[in-house]
């Protein structure tokens, strides 16, 4: 079961008794020597109820596959249904267009969301939030140059404002115009306001999406310095020095954050990510697996944890724990290739080869369409424009019957291709094996009618 | 007094339970001071002139990022290392005057000098090339050859020691595809040497795909469709026969880049491993009937531990602490670190690499060359790793990133860790280059290894190993008779004061190189060697008793006692 027990040092498993009385006496001689004895900090692990899986977990049978995202894809679409069917009626309505947009861009429906938003701003051409808007959607659907007019217009009209040069960013950066993304960025921290302490923030998260991370600390560290006591601005600025291996500085600026928002599940998933590294000089698996958990208690969904921790127990030879958080992790992603593979190593470790191979065969299907899937998608990044690249990404995701992925493409496809017979083919298909009928709207969209 | 207390405390502790700092290793496995693993370049003052092209004019076609390799090789068979360096070609739209770069090879000379004997050996020819790999393919007692290249494999057949000659029409090796890593083995142990040859992606010219949009980058290989890796069988006479088909080889899963010939299961039978860059890796397991099934998704290497398909470049296996077993690590992309597999126990293995202190130290860089070698003679398998980005506009890119990285040297600290030791290696380690090709090999035969390393384009560098390490050595050269002239397959245990290690004589491993067949070990403090046994590819078993180390023993087939 998972239960709290009093603190264990992380070598204690790893090294013989000696070594654990000795770690203890160093302690002591840093402490001595320093002239403070008094307790640890919260989490430092010296004084804390550790939160630990033990052997006696009860490990649940491995959910089956799932069958695919069909039934989900058409409830989350047919919400909409009303809104296509008044569109043409009321193109001239605010608050249904304000709505349907919105309801759009959340389900996933990008050819309903930007025919809203376009709609939106053909009424209210110098309101930039809808201009804003809009462009998002373009650089979903693959209309870079669309979008890069929309927010160079945007960041004209309000140069203070970081959503233009964000939004262009990511448009020139799906022209594959790399340095003019980084220049428009830069470009953007240069215009904010100094005490635009959220403008940094979102800044930085784009400089840590393009892995140029001494611009991210930059940024992060702006926000930062701007809002010392802001979770967000301090887990940003944590996670970039991390990846940047200043690791003692993110440890303690994250123990900090968790001691003061024990609930923050980010600042918890980075302290146990901090912990675990190797690197760290005050590493602490027994820590770690204790924030993770913590996580996971707070976001029982939360896979990324769930796989980091997992494969902390797969790394110290605790099957059993490990197999009982990859069953967890497969209860919310039960297509998970790790989560398969991982399940399958931890039973073969722990002796039980029929549910180890029959785990194990699962994995390699699995492996085999996500190796295909990271094949069609780095094509379709090759050439985010190219319509048949996004047609077989779209392919790939229906033959798995993941909808709603293929959702995104086949819409840019539509996009960047309206009159494309193979793309109207590939929409029917999905229309059909889905339930819904999108296709139709689309084309009246686009013919204008 | 405080202080004192306190510092007397630490010292206990730390003398108590033989704390170590990584970076700073104190003591060898055997208990000996260690002294640093220190590498000198001599290429420019040996007379290896070679500057490798990689033929780039601003096309950006993907092979002219990938190469490229070469070989220790001792052609002449007069004991020493000879240095073979492959080079690329001008494409033919971009013929510059003058000569065309070609393929080099440096004999050496003994007196720590080499001389450029590429045109009196046939092999001063252009091709577009990527690696070699060295066998005997006729037991003639020469080393032949075997180039690989873009929609170009060579053979070469060495002609006693003084020319090659191609004699690939006639051996009816045929390979259009775009070869990078290959390896001699005789897989189905006739005494012939056959041939594997790694085949990356289907690319041509006409096939080129335009990656980025206004400005042209370097593909990834998804762009591309995968290519077979193909498996040549020795049919006597100098010819082949393609068995990638019968062998069970044959597949459309693989962009192969690595290869390292390695027995996993020790059952005799030579297996291969392949690293694939984003595909699965393959374990090949030789069934030793003639066919191989992929074991690499069941004993857990193919993939990493989340399931992902890794950039698999360099491969190599070795020995890691007297187990039988090897571990295997094989070279990957940014942020993801090598991985390393210890593959004693039964499978499936877990990636501990993190724990080794690999991954993370080699995670910013791009990891193509990658050699096992006991570089300070202590008994423990060192690791060396060559690095450099594909995309020469990184640094714009990818701020922090560069074309151009440093090697690193990793010394085995003897419980399956690694301290990352390249700070002190020397600037032949330490200076940025776009590292691809990496081969250890010990050209001075003082008992130390060396490294040749080979850049995308550029001069090479050739490392004399300098370490002031007072451990002594044994290199042992194989000839079989009734196996393959090589030896390759044979499997070797050395037995020094009560310590066994093991070794596997093998063409293969590494990127696109092909380093010292001999097989060198390091006894650390140990002053004989008590025993050696090798069980050949033919089944023979035999041992050979009391060697004396600190010297290079020619062991033959047939000459040692029978066990």
């Amino acid at each position: 079961m998972i239960r709290t027990d009093k603190p264990k040092q992380p070598m204690q498993r790893n090294r013989v008794a000696l070594f654990a009385t000795l770690t203890i006496l160093l302690a002591l001689a840093v402490a001595y020597a320093s002239g403070f004895l008094g307790p640890s900090s919260p989490t430092s692990g010296s004084s804390l109820e550790l939160t630990r899986a033990g052997d006696d977990v009860v490990l649940a049978d491995p959910p089956p596959l799932s069958g695919g995202d069909a039934a989900e894809t058409r409830e989350r679409l047919r919400l909409l249904d009303d809104f296509r069917t008044e569109y043409w009626a009321r193109q001239d309505d605010r608050a249904y267009l304000v709505a349907y947009a919105r309801r759009a861009a959340i389900t996933k429906d990008l050819i309903s969301a930007h025919a809203a938003y376009k709609g939106l701003v053909r009424l209210y051409p110098s309101d930039p939030a809808y201009q804003d808007l809009l462009g998002q959607i373009d650089v979903q659907l693959g209309l870079y140059s669309e979008a890069a007019e929309l927010f160079r217009g945007l960041t004209r009209l309000r140069p203070e404002n970081v959503n233009g040069y964000i939004g262009l960013a990511q448009a020139l950066y799906g022209m594959g115009q790399r340095d003019e993304t980084i220049k428009t960025l830069e470009e953007a921290s240069r215009s904010l306001l100094p005490a635009d302490a959220m403008g940094h923030l979102f800044i930085g998260r784009e400089f840590e999406k393009l892995i140029n991370y001494p611009s991210a600390l930059a940024e992060s560290e702006r926000a930062w310095r701007a809002m010392p006591l802001d979770p967000v601005a301090n887990v940003l600025y944590a996670r970039i020095l991390n990846k940047l291996r200043r690791i003692s500085e993110a440890h303690i600026l994250l123990e900090k954050v968790v001691a003061a928002h024990p609930d923050n599940v980010p600042a918890r998933s980075t302290l146990a990510q901090v912990l675990d590294n190797p690197l760290n000089p005050r590493r602490n698996p027994a820590l770690a697996e204790h924030h993770f958990l913590e996580v996971l208690k707070r976001a029982r969904t939360n896979t990324e944890d769930a796989r980091s921790l997992g494969l902390i127990y797969m790394a110290q030879g605790r099957y059993k724990q490990a197999a009982f958080i990859f069953t967890l992790m497969l209860a919310s992603k039960p297509n998970s290739a790790a989560a398969r593979l991982q399940l399958s190593k931890a039973y073969a470790k722990l002796g039980n080869s029929t549910l180890g191979k029959a785990q194990g065969a699962i994995a390699y299907r699995l492996i085999d369409r996500d190796t295909r899937e990271n094949e069609l998608g780095a094509r379709r990044s090759e050439k985010p424009t190219g319509v048949p690249q996004r047609l077989a990404l779209a392919q790939h995701y229906m033959d798995h019957r993941q909808y709603s992925l293929a959702l995104p493409e086949l819409q840019a496809a539509f996009a960047l291709a309206p009159q494309s017979p193979e793309v109207r083919k590939l929409q029917k298909e999905f229309d059909l094996r889905v339930g819904v009928s999108l296709a139709p709207f689309a084309a009246r969209v686009a013919s204008g009618k | 007094m405080r202080t004192a207390i306190a510092l007397w405390l630490i010292l206990l502790g730390t003398a108590l339970t033989g704390c170590r700092s990584t970076k700073q290793p104190a003591t060898s496995p055997t208990g000996l001071p260690q002294s640093p693993i220190v590498f000198h370049d001599v290429a420019g003052t040996s007379g290896i002139d070679f500057i490798r092209t990689n033929g780039a004019f601003g096309k950006k076609w993907v092979p002219e990022t990938m190469g490229g390799g070469g070989a220790f090789i001792d052609y002449d068979r007069d004991g020493l290392l000879d240095v073979l360096l492959i080079n690329s070609d001008w494409w033919l739209p971009n013929r510059l005057p003058g000569s065309r770069p070609t393929m080099k090879l440096y004999r050496n000379l003994g007196n720590g000098k080499f001389d450029d004997v590429s045109k009196q050996t046939g092999l001063d020819v252009p091709i577009q090339g990527m690696g070699a790999a060295v066998g005997d393919f006729d037991n003639d007692g020469f080393d032949d050859l075997v180039v690989t290249g873009v929609h170009d494999l060579r053979l070469f057949k060495n002609e006693d020691g003084k020319r090659f000659s191609n004699v690939t029409a006639k051996s009816g090796i045929v390979n259009h595809g775009w070869s990078t890593s290959a390896a001699w083995l005789d897989y189905d142990r006739d005494g012939k040497l056959d041939l594997f040859v790694c085949n990356y992606v289907k690319w041509t010219i006409a096939t080129d795909v335009f990656c980025g949009v206004k400005i042209k980058t370097y593909c990834e290989p998804s762009v591309f469709q995968a290519d077979s890796c193909r498996l040549y069988r020795n049919l006597g006479s100098g010819k082949f026969a393609d068995e990638t088909n019968a062998s069970g080889l044959q597949t459309n899963k693989s962009k192969a880049l690595g290869v390292c010939i390695l027995d996993f299961d020790q059952d005799g039978w030579p297996d291969i491993f392949v690293a694939n860059d984003l595909m699965p890796n393959a374990l090949y397991r030789n069934t030793g009937k003639g066919k191989f099934t992929d074991i690499g998704l069941e004993t857990g290497m193919a993939v990493s531990e989340s399931g992902i398909s890794r950039a698999g470049m360099g491969v190599d296996s070795a020995d890691m602490g007297a187990t039988g077993r090897h571990a295997i690590s094989i070279g990957n992309f940014t942020n993801e670190g090598l991985a390393l597999y210890d593959t004693s126990g039964p499978p499936p293995y877990i990636d501990a690499s993190t724990k080794a202190g690999t991954n993370l130290a080699s995670a910013p860089y791009v990891t193509f060359g990658l050699v096992f070698s006991d570089l300070d003679n202590d008994s423990q398998s060192d690791l060396v790793i060559t690095n450099g980005h594909i995309a020469d506009t990184v640094s714009i890119t990818h701020r922090g990133q560069t074309y151009e990285q440093p090697a690193q040297v990793f010394r085995n600290m003897g419980d399956l860790t690694f301290a990352d030791v390249s700070a002190q290696a020397g600037a032949g380690i330490t200076t940025p280059l776009v590292g691809r090709g990496l081969a250890r090999g010990d050209f001075d035969n003082d008992g130390r290894m060396d490294l040749l390393l080979i850049p995308n384009f550029g001069p090479c560098r050739l490392l004399r190993n300098e370490s002031d390490s007072k451990n002594s050595w044994i290199t042992l050269k194989l000839t079989g008779t009734k196996s393959n002239r090589n030896g390759y397959g044979a499997f070797v245990v050395i037995t020094a004061e009560g310590k066994k290690q093991t070794g596997l004589c093998r063409s293969g491993s590494g990127y696109l190189t092909a380093s010292d067949q001999r097989l060198h070990f390091g006894l650390g403090t140990a002053t004989g060697v008590e025993s050696v046994q090798i069980s050949w590819p033919s089944g023979l078993k035999e041992t050979w008793k009391d060697l004396q180390p600190g010297r290079q023993h020619d062991l033959v087939e047939g000459s040692g006692t029978k066990s």
